[in-house]
């Protein structure tokens, strides 16, 4: 059964445990500067979201690609960024809607969640269930759409 | 490198100068890093009968090398120096995201040496690293220096800083980082302030590697699977905080009350974990890498005391509350929102005020000198004393000395519950043997989290000993005492050992720097950092006479309540404790011992 | 005889915080009539299988029942009891 990432910012400690996974699987040490998770705080009044790519239906990324180095599996559903084609030019960083795509200075590519070829680590270590990896019932995709909705809002009023 | 970064800090504040030293990895494989690294530094560094406000004592921001990695709640980080409060040598314990962050620059640790001439704060972005001008930070709360940081440098700085409290040298002023956390104890934040120093702001983007990837995701696994099936660390602490503890504290009938002179409070249900969950707890919080959450987001709608901030910890709310003999859970509430903007350690805060209360209600302070009547109960007074003493303003100038000092001041020290000049915490040890003996021997003055021997003796973790009884204590206290040495030096959290010991993390430990460190090297490690605290504060001039208790503890029965009748039977557990530390008849380290830990 | 819930207890028991009207004379008795009250989960929480479970903590005046007689502690009128889950602090 295809599972999907699900996002409960309401259950978010902030504790970072997302971005260490992350980075230790993809770039094998802890660098929450290079994780495909971010985790957004405003640590006076204690709130703290998590976000990742949700791996979109129709990926904007993908639409905007020239050098077609952006493409959704239709088996598993990643959206996955070929490195080797990245030609740098970020037009995808810019039209994510969620600010989910990440450039890397050095190594002159984007990046994104590719949900650890199906085990995303992120998931795993999250203690308190904000961010989970779930068969896709309708219910769940419902969820995902609402919450996709609520951060465009929260995004648009904290920019 | 691995779990270490390799690198060190030395900043000199006199001339302005810092420069980027490698980490000694022989120090760091003997003292893990943190405390232990820390107080090696000042031992090998600075003369120990140092003035704690001179320019030549110094200030150590350290992590361990566990901090800023997946490791159970590795978050931590400590600041050593030599305290104010006690003169003996200070290592105060903070979480939240400052430390790895600190990291993540490429930094084991920071050195501060010497006085800058005016304000400063030290800016860090990864390899830049210069000392800014603080002039337009100074007599700012740190709310208020640490937003200005985040706008100036941007968001994802994290700002450890001063208030106003350290920059006047209140003696138990702390440092706080990301807002509301505290490296609390002992007044670091005074020295950080007698040094001109406001802030620290760092951003790093650099990554921390461990030795083994696999064994080391599989340790932490392990350890985390066990904090998530505890019911402790799954359930209770997220749910009530660490204030959950009032209610059994008082049961058990060791809630230090009013100044120390009972240990039942009538009213602790008002002021604990189950009320602050029902009234005004907003949600939890957790510090980095943690899976427990305990932080408290809180807030106070409406009335006198409106605000909004974290806390209480358990702490907290008895100094504020079952100390003072107030049951007003918005006032405790208000004044930990001041002590964290102000930069105040709020057991010492909140325990200066009982010892006030209890000069004024004997006679000794007039309502003419504070400017209000200071019985037992009153709720105001604590709000706006704390307010006070963070400003050094009239009467609070004299609160800023600390409770001993002030006691003294009016010919009467005994009234004063502390040790070695520092406030004791949240446990009668009337009615509990071993945490009398904790207290009186730990090495930075009256403190809980040195030797935590509430665990067995009241919450029967990891097994129920009778609190009344001396025998024995004195051994579960050094194993308690090495283990707390050890972790605190890795960088993980002390709550962690609710669910994991000793064999859980010296895997974590092991897997991420790649020296092998078994159950029993990690303990020894602890016992090697005890003793070189130990000799510091003996060069500093610390005897035996000084692992004491007040009078009070000694002589006076507890009133009322499980443990009515009881004294802490002090002299039943010391010689025993020298012994099995392996020190003389004056709590000196033996020749053998030292050998045996490598000190000589 | 009073009777004191705290923390999860205090749910369990129907967010109750205190008994006043239950008689028993030993500890065993009053857990007994205490999970008939509260039924399945109170009992499966405090006393599965009619023994106290590790994950609570039991005072009698202020006494640690490990130090009293564990369930067969007498209860007598005028004693306080007190129900923790297993908790901790600091």
């Amino acid at each position: 059964m295809e599972k999907i990432l699900v996002i409960n910012p309401e259950k978010c400690t902030g504790c970072s445990s997302c971005e260490l996974a992350c980075s230790l699987e993809h770039e094998s040490e802890f660098k929450p500067s290079k994780s495909r998770v971010s985790v957004h705080r405003w640590p006076k009044i204690g709130v703290s979201v998590p976000l990742t790519c949700l791996q979109c239906d129709e990926p904007a990324c993908e639409k905007v690609c020239m050098a077609g180095a952006i493409s959704k599996d239709p088996d598993t559903g990643i959206v996955a960024v070929n490195e080797e084609q990245c030609i740098g030019c970020r037009l995808c960083v810019s039209a994510c809607p969620f600010g989910n795509m990440n450039y890397d200075l050095s190594g002159k590519h984007v990046f994104k969640c590719d949900l650890c070829k199906g085990e995303p680590e992120c998931a795993k270590f999250c203690p308190s269930g904000a961010i989970e990896y779930k068969p896709a019932s309708e219910a769940l995709v419902n969820r995902k759409k609402f919450i996709a909705e609520k951060f465009s809002e929260i995004l648009k009023e904290v920019k | 490198m691995y779990g270490w970064a390799g690198k060190i800090l030395r900043v000199n504040l006199s001339e302005g100068k810092i420069v980027k030293e490698d980490l000694n990895i022989e120090d760091a494989r003997n003292f893990i890093g943190a405390r232990g690294l820390g107080t090696k530094i000042m031992y090998d560094e600075v003369d120990p009968q140092v003035d704690p406000f001179s320019p030549e004592n110094k200030l150590i921001f350290a992590t361990g090398p566990l901090t800023g990695t997946l490791a159970t709640s590795g978050g931590r980080y400590d600041v050593v120096t030599k305290g104010p409060l006690t003169g003996t040598i200070a290592a105060s314990n903070s979480g939240g995201y400052f430390g790895p962050e600190l990291k993540f620059a490429g930094y084991d640790l920071i050195i501060f040496e010497g006085k800058a001439k005016e304000p400063v704060y030290l800016y860090i972005y990864d390899d830049d690293v210069e000392l800014r001008c603080a002039k337009h930070l100074w007599g700012k709360s740190t709310h208020e220096t640490t937003d200005i940081l985040m706008e100036e440098n941007g968001e994802n700085f994290k700002v450890a800083c001063i208030g106003p409290a350290g920059e006047k040298k209140v003696l138990f002023a702390n440092i706080i980082n990301d807002m509301h956390r505290a490296a609390g104890r002992t007044g670091v934040g005074a020295v950080m302030g007698s040094k001109n120093l406001k802030a620290i702001a760092v951003r790093g983007t650099k990554g921390i590697k461990v030795a083994a990837m696999d064994k080391f995701k599989e340790a932490v696994l392990n350890a985390r699977k066990k904090l998530v099936e505890h019911p402790v660390t799954s359930q209770g602490l997220p749910t009530y905080g660490t204030n959950v503890l009032v209610n059994i504290i008082n049961q058990s009938g060791i809630l230090p009350t009013r100044n120390f002179q009972d240990g039942y409070f009538e009213e602790a249900d008002k002021t604990g974990g189950e009320t602050l969950t029902e009234t005004l707890l907003i949600r939890n919080k957790g510090c980095f890498a943690c899976s427990i959450g305990c932080g408290r987001v809180t807030a106070i709608k409406q009335g006198p005391y409106k605000g909004e901030g974290e806390g209480p910890e358990y702490e907290t709310a008895w100094a504020y509350g079952a100390q003072c003999g107030v049951d007003n859970l918005e006032a405790i509430t208000k004044a930990n929102y001041i002590c964290n903007e102000m930069g105040l350690d709020t057991i010492s805060m909140g325990s200066t005020i009982a010892c006030a209360m209890e000069l004024f209600e004997k006679g000794y302070i007039t309502e003419e000198e504070v400017g209000m009547k200071l019985n037992f109960g009153n709720a105001d007074a604590i709000v706006e004393l704390t307010r006070k003493t963070g400003l050094r303003e009239g009467f609070g100038d004299k609160l800023a000395l600390g409770s001993y000092r002030l006691a003294e001041s009016y010919g009467v020290p005994e009234l004063s519950m502390s040790v070695k000049k520092q406030e004791m915490p949240a446990y009668d040890p009337r009615g509990a043997q071993g945490m009398g003996l904790e207290y009186a021997t730990s090495n930075r003055g009256g403190c809980h989290v040195r030797g935590y021997l509430t665990s067995p003796e009241i919450l029967g973790v990891p097994e129920k000993i009778d609190p009344h009884t001396t025998e024995g204590k004195a051994q579960w206290l050094k194993t308690f005492q090495d283990l707390t040495a050890a972790l605190d030096s890795s960088g993980i959290c002390l709550f962690t050992t609710f669910g994991i010991g000793g064999d859980e993390i010296s895997a974590m430990l092991s897997s991420a720097t790649g020296i092998d460190y078994s159950t029993d090297d990690f303990l020894k490690a602890g016992d090697r950092i005890w003793n070189l605290e130990r000799l510091f504060n003996l060069k500093a001039g610390l005897t035996a006479d000084d692992d004491t208790l007040p009078p009070r503890l000694l002589k006076e029965p507890i009133k009322s309540g499980p443990s009515k009748g009881k004294v802490v039977k002090l002299d039943e557990m010391k010689g025993d404790y020298y012994k099995i530390r392996g020190w003389d008849d004056e709590g000196r380290p033996t020749e053998e011992k030292l050998e045996e830990l490598g000190l000589k | 005889m009073v009777v004191k819930f705290f923390a999860h207890i205090r749910k369990l028991a129907g967010n109750t915080k205190e008994r006043t009207d239950v008689k028993a004379k030993s500890l065993y008795e009053l857990l007994d009539k205490l999970s008939k009250d509260y039924g399945n989960e109170f009992q499966s929480k405090v006393f599965p299988n009619n023994t106290i479970s590790d994950e609570v903590i039991i005072l009698v005046n202020g006494t640690h029942i490990s130090h009293l007689n564990g369930l067969n502690t007498k209860l007598k009128a005028g004693d306080v009891v007190c129900i923790f889950p297993m908790i901790f602090g600091g």
